[in-house]
């Protein structure tokens, strides 16, 4: 697949170059120092995502990578990064400000206590970070004292940080169904309205807004019509030695484990359950490495259950990779 | 600028700042942005018992009542925007129109005449017409299956009623917010009467799918009136109904008894139904009716006992939302 890497590209700013086909893996600078395999094709969705200033819609299931992808992206451009996890009852309106109306009430009628401004019971919330960090921090009240400001908690780059930022909304789909186009609101006109103080928080840098689903609900579609879509392959043996190898050097034992994951993920989607997911590989090869446990012995499929299958049905191995596990266990 | 749905223009942007080299490489960024099929899937759940295809007789679907069927992965057809070739196409046309001068220049097909359709063009029928509007459903169903939660803005009429009397507030009263986080059980009558709507439950069912999360949407089957047995799989596993979670919507798919062969022996009568609506309520449970035939022909007993909706290609938002509006007004 062959275009211009012009707004996003991992291999020139130190990330390994794999293979002829361009897949490119990039380890973050920044703690917890992820490491990322690009494929082409996630690449090619980042740039289109940059160029139009689209959100990116990333859909995939369980341990492809949708949310590492966020956070080792914006250390690729040199971003600021921010997250925020969806539940069932989160609001849109949670992730722009939130008011502490209760601590406000107590303010009120405490005696001796009195009310303060309005701006000081405003939290602003992940949005408005990432938009503004300044009146986020003043929480939109320019003569707030410094005391009284709230704390960034987005994660700055390294040196290289430029003044713009990734947003990350991670499993938009658990959201309630408003949720979504009640989002596209403020990144279509880049500005919303705090209800209570009636202040006007613009955006005042370029923000990635990138959201991820698990496909458990169907999303509306005008939203989908405002995003870049991206789905991402389900994981390979390949894919996590190439993540192994990145982070830990070359080993004969990343394949090995790979492989003992690759089992578990079929046995898991036989019986329809959740399958083991990056994560989960790379604990189990910690866990292999830190121990000194092989693969092939004896308490491996003890390690196994408690790194990496994690459910409490046995996992149902089809014969022939029974037989591979049994060769392996009359390993001295 | 506001910015509002993926425009032909997000795509020559696309297109023009990324420099595809090739087809691939051209048609991925096209369905990133939406043009061609969908590709953000929705993974559509598995379900038990019966489900018939669009090819199978009536009479065959009605003696099915055996076998749990799985929906694959469904990719939502493209709704709204061109193919990708047709965009491929269309793109490289609008580039060549682009003269030196900025002149206009009329390309071929502007002078062509457009394609005749051939007999063996003709699409196969579509199966029929969904009973709730594609682009009402969504609304028609959250409306009748939504309940409140305490989580809206704050109750000011009942903050100032409790100062004014000074009452200490052990909690603070908030304003009632429609949410489907509790999801539904959903039960379908697989009763003779019913079975000109069986696929009509299926293409329900679906919907049902893509509004709520997988983990928070039953199906269960029965016939004539749930209290006679309910279950998912064959009627030969029916049990007892199981009431869902407390607080958690019933929808039933039924005719209530009225339609089916006159003689009918099996039907179920108004009594038989209120001796299951009443055990449901009082067990927490907001029930909701969806039935194939107007409103004239309800019987009585049971359309003051639960709520009744006219499952039809004719019903609005604004009457199912009157109609849960009385229903909460009358405690149903």
């Amino acid at each position: 697949m062959d275009f211009q890497r012009k707004h996003f590209d991992p291999g020139a700013v130190g990330g390994t170059v794999l293979d002829g086909s361009g897949t490119v893996a990039y380890r973050s600078p920044v703690p917890p120092h992820d490491v990322y395999v690009y494929g082409t094709r996630t690449i090619l969705a980042l740039n289109v995502a940059l160029a139009t200033r689209r959100p990116l819609l990333i859909s995939g299931e369980p341990g492809s990578g949708k949310t590492t992808l966020a956070r080792n992206a914006a250390a690729v451009l040199g971003w600021w990064y921010y997250d925020d996890t969806i539940t069932s009852r989160t609001k849109a309106r949670d992730l722009q400000w939130t008011f502490d109306a209760l601590r406000r009430l107590n303010d009120a009628t405490t005696p001796g206590l009195g009310l303060r401004p309005e701006s000081n019971y405003v939290e602003p919330g992940p949005i408005w970070w990432a938009f503004a960090p300044r009146t986020a921090g003043n929480r939109g009240d320019a003569t707030m004292p410094a005391s009284s400001h709230a704390q960034d908690r987005g994660a700055k780059p390294v040196e290289r940080a430029k003044d713009k930022a990734v947003l990350l909304l991670d499993e938009i789909d658990k959201a309630d169904p408003d949720v979504p186009n009640d989002l596209l609101e403020p990144f279509d006109v880049r500005r919303f309205r705090v209800a209570e103080t009636g202040f006007v928080a613009t955006a005042a840098r370029d923000v990635l807004l990138a959201l991820t689903t698990n496909g458990e609900r169907e999303l509306p579609p005008a939203f989908l019509r405002r995003c870049v879509t991206l789905r991402l392959d389900a994981p390979t043996r390949d894919w996590f030695v190439q993540i192994a190898e990145q982070r830990l050097g070359p080993d004969e034992l990343h394949g090995r484990v790979a492989d003992e994951v690759m089992k578990l993920r079929k046995a898991a989607r036989r019986a329809g359950l959740r399958e083991p997911s990056t994560g989960e590989y790379l604990d189990a090869l910690e866990t292999c490495r830190e121990l000194r446990i092989d693969p092939g012995s004896s308490i491996w499929a003890d390690v196994a259950h408690t790194v990496i299958w994690k459910h409490d049905r046995r996992p149902e191995l089809e014969p022939e990779e029974t037989g591979q596990e049994i060769e392996r266990d009359t390993t001295p | 600028m506001k910015r509002s749905l993926i425009s032909l223009a997000d795509a020559l942007r696309a297109l023009c700042d990324l420099a595809p080299g090739d087809d691939e490489a051209r048609d991925a960024i096209l369905r990133m942005l939406g043009f061609g099929d969908q590709s953000v899937t929705h993974v559509a759940r598995t379900i038990g018992a019966w489900q018939p295809s669009s090819t199978e007789s009536m009479a065959a679907a009605a003696q099915a009542t055996s076998g749990a069927v799985t929906w694959a992965a469904a990719t939502r057809p493209s709704e709204r925007l061109p193919a990708v070739a047709q965009i491929r196409e269309i793109g490289t046309e609008l580039v060549q129109t682009r003269s030196g001068s900025g002149a206009f220049v009329r390309p071929d097909w502007f002078e062509k005449p457009g394609d005749v359709l051939e007999p063996g063009d003709v699409p196969a029928p579509e199966a029929p017409a969904p009973l709730f509007g594609r682009l009402w459903r969504r609304g028609i169903l959250g409306a009748a299956l939504s309940t409140s939660v305490q989580e809206g803005d704050l109750d000011l009429d009942r903050i100032l009623d409790a100062m004014c009397r000074r009452r200490p507030l052990d909690r603070l009263p908030l304003l009632s917010v429609a949410t489907l986080r509790r999801g539904a059980q959903v039960l379908l009558d697989r009763a003779p009467g019913m079975t000109p709507f069986f696929l009509d439950q299926e293409t329900l069912v679906r919907a049902l799918d893509d509004i709520l999360s997988d983990d928070r949407l039953e199906v269960a089957y029965f016939a004539d009136c749930p209290g006679r047995g309910t279950g998912a799989g064959t009627r030969d596993d029916w049990t007892a109904w199981r009431p869902p979670a407390a607080g958690v919507p019933v929808l039933i798919v039924s005719d209530f008894g009225i339609g089916g062969p006159a003689a009918a022996e099996d039907r179920a009568d108004p009594s038989e139904w209120l001796d299951f609506i009443r055990p449901a309520h009082a067990s927490g449970h907001p029930l909701v009716g969806l039935v194939p035939c107007e409103a004239r022909r309800w019987p009585p007993l049971i359309a003051r006992a639960m709520t009744l909706i006219h499952w039809s290609e004719r019903t609005t938002v604004g009457e199912v939302r009157h109609a849960m509006r009385d229903a909460s007004r009358a405690g149903r």
